[in-house]
């Protein structure tokens, strides 16, 4: 799978990373127990300091999408597609939450969003961007 | 027959270097990076027009100049050797003058003109490169080490043996022409030699691996593609130079052990066909492979894409010659002016690298 990072986004680099291989795994690209690049050859594929790699890596195993194994690699979770638990639940809630904010800013109605949202989902599974 | 060689040589880096464009690809050009709209640019292709041009008419006056004068005034060998060096330099300066010239006109022209403004720069990675790139393990660099450790320690068991006097450089005609006094470390030289080159082709292999790929957003599967084929086939170029020059060398260790076995002109015969195929090695590999692969044909694989474009990495390249980059942990890197890899001089280990490989050699060349 291929991945795109925009150099002058104002999405931060490691967040564009993370946000592919999210991505990558919603639309079963990335299958899990699949492996993913070392840390080293990620950043020289990208040409970038590897802490940057580091750091979506961390974010990553953080929301239980990959898993890093010490000596081993880095890996897509077993567990990257689940039934959401409480504590999942609980952070999306909280990561979407301005966003809604910002579509009632712009009155958005719930209908309107819900039209938003069915769009997001086809694309994401279409794989257009 | 100095002539001959000479005259060779010089055919040779005046082809290499006329020609070079033909083997680069389109997305750089004099070492600028040059954004897609922008390759087929009539002043960049009649950049590339001329300098192949200036060089081939220069190169061949010389060379022409070079073998009427040996034939008018059959001048002495040393005199033939001198003035072939030269010309050899000029060649080479002359090529890096022309270079200069154009990349400094290229960067200036795609400032002026803004090259590229409007398309979003992207840079592509994709997360199964290395599973599907296949290099050489390094395991089979080991093999020919052990055995070039295996002679080494043969010879030493052979000490007493041995000749007082040991080759240490043979000449054209494949005799021995220099000689040091017999001692454990002139035995060790030539594979303690060896054993370096060696471990310096282990370690380019072993680089490569790491070493970041750069996919193309216009075409990422075709970039993609030759990409591993140029990879590939660094790897077995490299493996092909160890293995040659492990016998090649072997050989020679065998010949100061048992001088009474080879005769003079199978050393001269070896030495050549180590030259001829390691040529032609080269050769195959800048024709059909080309820089970063470009030369293997691969055509519609891609969608067509519009308003991106690869990232302009220009300010890593000093002089489109150098890569410097301290965040990059690539140890070599695909070369920009020219087929094969370089060095990332931003990288310390590169640096731990060449003190170790120089100060080896020095130090050899000093005790010796």
């Amino acid at each position: 799978m291929f991945i795109e990072i925009e150099a002058d986004s104002t999405v931060p680099i490691y967040l564009q990373l993370a946000q592919q291989v999210i991505e990558g795994i919603a639309k079963a690209e990335l299958k899990p127990g699949e492996s993913l690049p070392s840390v080293r050859a990620f950043a020289a594929d990208l040409g970038m300091n590897m802490h940057t790699v580091n750091k979506a890596y961390h974010y990553l195993e953080e929301k239980e999408f990959i898993q890093i194994v010490a000596k081993k690699g880095v890996f897509i979770h077993e567990r990257s597609v689940r039934t959401a638990s409480e504590k999942d639940t609980t952070r999306l809630k909280k990561e979407l939450r301005p966003i809604i904010g910002e579509a009632l800013c712009l009155n958005l109605s719930t209908d309107e969003l819900q039209a938003l949202l069915n769009d997001i989902v086809r694309d994401i599974k279409e794989g257009s961007r | 027959m100095t002539i001959l060689i000479f005259s060779a040589l010089l055919i040779f880096t005046t082809f290499i270097q006329a020609f070079l464009p033909k083997f680069l690809k389109s997305s750089e050009s004099f070492g600028v990076f040059i954004p897609d709209t922008h390759v087929n640019d009539k002043r960049i292709v009649s950049m590339k027009k001329s300098y192949t041009q200036i060089l081939l008419i220069t190169g061949i006056a010389m060379i022409a100049g070079y073998i009427l004068w040996t034939l008018l005034t059959d001048p002495s060998e040393e005199h033939t050797v001198f003035v072939g060096l030269v010309l050899q330099f000029i060649t080479l300066f002359l090529s890096l003058g022309l270079y200069g010239k154009n990349h400094v006109n290229l960067i200036k022209l795609k400032k002026e003109e803004q090259w590229g403004a409007g398309q979003k720069e992207r840079k592509v990675v994709d997360l199964q490169f290395r599973e599907h790139l296949k290099l050489l393990p390094n395991i089979y660099f080991i093999i020919p080490i052990l055995f070039n450790m295996g002679l080494w320690i043969y010879g030493l068991s052979q000490y007493d043996n041995l000749p007082s006097q040991i080759p240490t450089h043979w000449g054209p005609n494949g005799e021995a022409d220099a000689f040091a006094e017999k001692s454990w470390f002139s035995v060790s030289a030539m594979p303690l030699m060896v054993l370096i080159i060696q471990g310096m082709l282990l370690f380019f292999n072993a680089a490569m691996k790491q070493s970041g790929a750069k996919i193309q957003v216009r075409s990422k599967k075709r970039s993609r593609e030759q990409q591993l084929a140029f990879r590939k086939y660094s790897s077995w170029l490299l493996f092909l130079v160890l293995i040659t020059l492990t016998v090649l060398m072997g050989y020679l260790q065998l010949t100061i052990i048992h001088g009474e076995l080879f005769s003079s002109s199978s050393t001269m015969f070896s030495t050549l066909a180590f030259v001829l195929v390691i040529f032609g090695a080269v050769m195959f590999y800048t024709v059909k492979i080309g820089q970063s692969g470009s030369r293997i044909e691969m055509d519609h694989l891609d969608e067509p894409t519009d308003g991106v474009m690869d990232m302009d990495d220009d300010r890593h390249w000093k002089f489109g010659l150098i890569y410097v980059n301290r965040e990059d942990p690539s140890l070599m890197v695909e070369k920009r002016f020219g087929v094969g890899w370089t060095m990332n001089f931003g990288h310390v280990g590169i640096w731990i690298f060449l003190v170790m490989l120089i100060g080896s050699l020095v130090l050899i060349s000093t005790i010796l």
